[in-house]
């Protein structure tokens, strides 16, 4: 009936010096799924990105993908096995063209090395071939082709993360962290990306999505769990989270409940 | 054991050396995240200044104020030159180059260094100058087989007045406060009413002058002074900051001191010819096991 | 003017003939030059195949090297010793100083590659004066102290002697070019672009997969071998090596020359070396004020040309699924 795992995450705990950011944090994402994780400001919703991602190594519990336990293991091991992401304040690659941007989520594809390189072997052609090809399959779809040789620095905000997002789909994920894709962007902008990524799961991708947005959260997700002082204070559907009064009580009175 | 003392006095000596120079490294670089290649040479500057100055003055000055008396003009005098040459030099090559980067930025300080050591080559000469006997104090302490000169007394205590004045300076008053406030929010410190150009002036007229004082210090203490010191001292100086931790004001401090001493004990006990290769590689192993210093740098990234 | 640069460096026909043409003057100019001007090439050049090193890790990967002289020094004095003691011959010992100046470069920087910016710098400076106080110092007895190691040989092929400034002259080009060429289809490439993301943004890099510690020892190893193969050019010219060659102020130089010509711009590396090498010579009537003016020169050319004065152009690809911009 349950579609299978993708995602566990068992009692991780995140520590700095004395601040516990995240605390015995537990949570399942399955395939087919958009997940999204809400929260106050400060809850820990990125520090756990991180901890997933590989950037923080955690002091307690575990990570597993895929049935696969990935704890403390390096990013980029990650983003080979199939863990892509996007950063909450954009770090795209400025001086590059959006082209080069989206092309870097193909490199842990490719095999060839110095020498191959440098003497431009049939291999490394036909995977110098590849990674073009998929980069600008994706720059296609997310509507960015005509900025492609553009400087990624001269884009603006909106297409900006939308350049994030195609980079982090050429990695040909199994699973994308998405760090609150929306922020920043107007109702127009919002609702073109939300879209875009509502489509994702039938293209084999599940979604795992940091938002504050209320109403986008509301409208996209087949499941929540909601943060606060680095716990988990609920889980559930969109019904249950909205009408489930410690989550009502951890957003009364902050200003993001609505957007 | 006398040795032992002997070398740590020395070893402190220099050390202050280190911290004075070091100190103004700190201090550019925690507001500007400049390696301010220039300083070690203003640091050379300020001991040849204060030669001339002596040359030309020490005789009437002596006469009226008495040896003590014509050093402290001199120290004041060329700490008051590289003051301002501190000051033209940020407004001339920094100023309008920083918006541009941090890489052409250094790329302007080398050339300013280059500029500067090369002045001095042009106007004192190639060749090593010494500070005449007649303006460096004789005389010594005895006590048992330790042998002590007034003068490293002097500069000890200085040392120890004036890095006390400047950690109180900047730790404890509302206008150090700005400082470090600027060091580590530039932007937020200007929207708290900070005014930026207040803690520059500050920053590389405090800093230079400090550089030159040590210099006459160096140059009354060592007696010879070379054009190209600038950058031996300089470069001891950064390590010295790094070693104390980017940033961290009090840090440059006893970084430089720290430094003094390692390379003293070294040089009295194993020797002297490889102190400097063990000041560099303590460095780099430090970097190794504590990549932010001893007492930990001030400046965070946040993901 | 501009018009016709910007018209030769989008056709790749015209960009074809141009770089002909400069080959060929490259090969025809000792022909017409003095000998003390044939000179001064090789110093030309020898300069930009260390600005090339350096740029690998420099332009490229952004790793601020201020010490890169220990490398040039390693690579030189490998052959210095190797070959006044055990007679191998000059040009066999290419190979072996490339090699053996990147195993060295590999083991020193392995355990600092992780050092963020400004701390790498003090310590590649650090590491430049370790390497040539030790020299200086004369450990074992095999590098001679202040005076250094004498009586290097010349490059041999066969029956032929490498010994005139013009023979010299080549030689170094020749190995100039073939590095440009290597270098330019590296950046072109997986490896090249990996670099560049670490420049960019280090951890973005490395959460895109980039494997940012293996790629930074790459380029450190890469930039220390090609710094080691002008190291053994500089010992078979001059016959003597010693540790005066070799200070923090040649690293600055190379450092130089590295940002005037533009980070990650082989174009670039050759008119900075062309600056650098050419600044003493046309200032030389001016003596002791040319550096003088050399500094001024530096934060001039930082004021009107920051990013270089042949900056980089990223590379503009032609569509592999076969679509042209703008349509839709």
């Amino acid at each position: 009936m349950n579609d299978a795992a993708i995602l566990e995450v068992k009692g991780v705990t995140k520590r700095f010096k004395g601040l516990v950011a995240v605390n015995k944090f537990d949570m399942l994402i399955r395939e087919r799924t958009i997940h999204s994780l809400i929260g106050p400001n400060g809850a820990g919703k990125t520090t756990l990105f991180n901890v997933i991602s590989g950037i923080y190594r955690p002091e307690e519990g575990k990570v597993i993908f895929l049935g696969e336990d990935i704890t403390g293991r390096k990013p980029h091991v990650l983003v080979a096995k199939g863990i892509a992401r996007t950063f909450q304040n954009l770090r795209i690659f400025p001086n590059l063209t959006c082209l080069e941007n989206v092309m870097s989520g193909q490199h842990c594809r490719g095999r060839c090395g110095t020498w191959s390189s440098i003497f431009r072997t049939p291999r490394q052609r036909a995977e110098e071939r590849r990674i073009q090809e998929v980069a600008e399959r994706w720059l296609e779809r997310t509507g960015l082709w005509e900025f492609r040789n553009e400087l990624a620095k001269n884009l603006p905000f909106g297409l900006r993360k939308m350049l994030e997002l195609a980079r982090a789909l050429a990695t040909e994920p199994k699973l994308l962290l998405l760090d609150e894709p929306t922020t920043g962007l107007n109702d127009k902008e919002k609702e073109d990306i939300m879209e875009f990524i509502g489509g994702l799961p039938e293209m084999g991708i599940p979604v795992l999505l940091v938002e504050h947005n209320m109403n986008v959260v509301m409208g996209i997700s087949e499941r929540i769990t909601v943060m606060d002082m680095g716990e988990k204070i609920a889980e559930g559907t969109p019904e249950e989270i909205y009408n489930d009064p410690r989550v009502i009580e951890a957003y009364l009175g902050r200003e993001e409940a609505v957007a | 054991m006398v040795t032992f003392v002997q070398q740590f006095l020395n070893g402190l000596t220099i050390g202050s050396f280190y911290a004075f120079i070091a100190l103004g490294y700190s201090l550019v670089y925690a507001i500007m995240k400049l390696i301010n290649f220039a300083h070690g040479d203003l640091f050379a500057l300020g001991s040849y200044v204060a030669y001339s100055f002596l040359v030309w003055a020490s005789a009437a000055l002596t006469a009226a104020l008495g040896l003590w008396g014509a050093l402290a003009v001199a120290m004041v005098v060329a700490g008051v030159s590289v003051a301002i040459a501190g000051l033209l030099m940020e407004r001339v090559a920094y100023r309008p180059i920083y918006p541009a980067g941090r890489l052409p930025a250094v790329v302007s300080a080398l050339g300013v260094s280059i500029f500067i050591e090369n002045f001095i080559m042009l106007v004192w000469g190639p060749r090593y100058q010494a500070y005449r006997s007649e303006f460096v104090p004789v005389g010594y302490f005895q006590i048992g087989e330790l042998r002590i000169s007034i003068l490293q007394v002097v500069i000890l205590i200085s040392a120890v007045i004036l890095l006390g004045f400047l950690y109180w300076l900047i730790e404890k008053t509302t206008f150090g406060a700005a400082v470090r406030a600027t060091a580590q929010d530039r932007a937020t410190a200007a929207l708290m009413g900070i005014d930026f150009r207040k803690v520059i002036r500050f920053v590389f007229t405090v800093g230079p002058a400090l550089g030159a004082i040590a210099g006459v210090m160096v140059g009354l203490y060592y007696r010879q002074i070379s054009f190209s010191m600038g950058w031996i001292y300089g470069l001891k100086a950064f390590v010295a900051t790094i070693l104390g931790g980017i940033g961290n004001i009090p840090g440059a401090m006893v970084g430089g001191i720290l430094l003094g001493l390692l390379e003293a004990m070294f040089a009295g006990y194993v020797s002297a010819a490889w102190k400097d290769v063990i000041v560099f590689a303590v460095l780099m192993l430090i970097l190794i096991f504590r990549p932010t210093g001893l007492l930990g740098e001030k400046v965070a990234e946040k993901v | 003017m501009r018009g016709i640069i910007a018209g030769l460096r989008n056709d790749p026909r015209a960009r074809r003939i141009a770089v002909g043409i400069a080959l060929a003057l490259v090969v025809a100019y000792p022909f017409f030059a003095s000998a003390y001007w044939v000179d001064v090439a090789f110093y030309l050049g020898l300069y930009t195949l260390l600005g090339l090193s350096l740029n690998v890790i420099l332009g490229e990967v952004g790793l601020f090297n201020l010490g890169h002289a220990a490398f040039w020094a390693f690579g030189a004095y490998t052959t210095a010793i190797l070959n006044t003691r055990f007679d191998i011959p000059i040009l066999a010992l290419i190979p072996i100083s490339a090699l053996a100046t990147a195993g060295f470069a590999w083991l020193v920087t392995s355990p600092i590659i992780h050092l963020r910016g400004d701390y790498l710098c003090i310590v590649t400076i650090a590491l430049g004066e370790i390497v040539r106080l030790a020299l200086n110092n004369d450990p074992g007895g095999i590098t001679g102290g202040p005076n250094g190691i004498f009586g290097i040989d010349r490059p041999r092929i066969g029956g032929l002697v490498i010994n005139t400034p013009t023979e010299f002259y080549f030689l170094v080009w020749i190995i100039v070019v073939l590095c440009a060429w290597a270098l330019l289809r590296l950046q072109n490439s997986r490896i090249g672009r990996a670099w560049n993301y670490i420049r960019e943004d280090e951890l973005a890099a490395e959460c895109m997969g980039v494997d940012v510690r293996a790629f930074k020892l790459l380029a450190f190893t890469l930039g220390a071998a090609l710094a080691g193969v002008a190291g053994n050019l500089y010992a078979a010219k001059m016959m003597v090596v010693s540790p005066e060659s070799f200070t923090f102020m040649e690293s600055c130089l190379v450092f130089m020359i590295v940002l005037l010509g533009g980070m990650g711009s082989v174009p670039g590396t050759l008119l900075g070396a062309l600056v650098v090498s050419l600044f003493p010579e046309l200032f030389r009537p001016l003596a002791s004020y040319r550096m003088l003016i050399f500094g001024i020169a530096l934060v001039a050319v930082m004021y009107f040309k920051p990013a270089g004065m042949w900056p980089r152009r990223r590379a503009t690809f032609r569509s592999v699924i076969g679509r042209e911009a703008g349509k839709a």
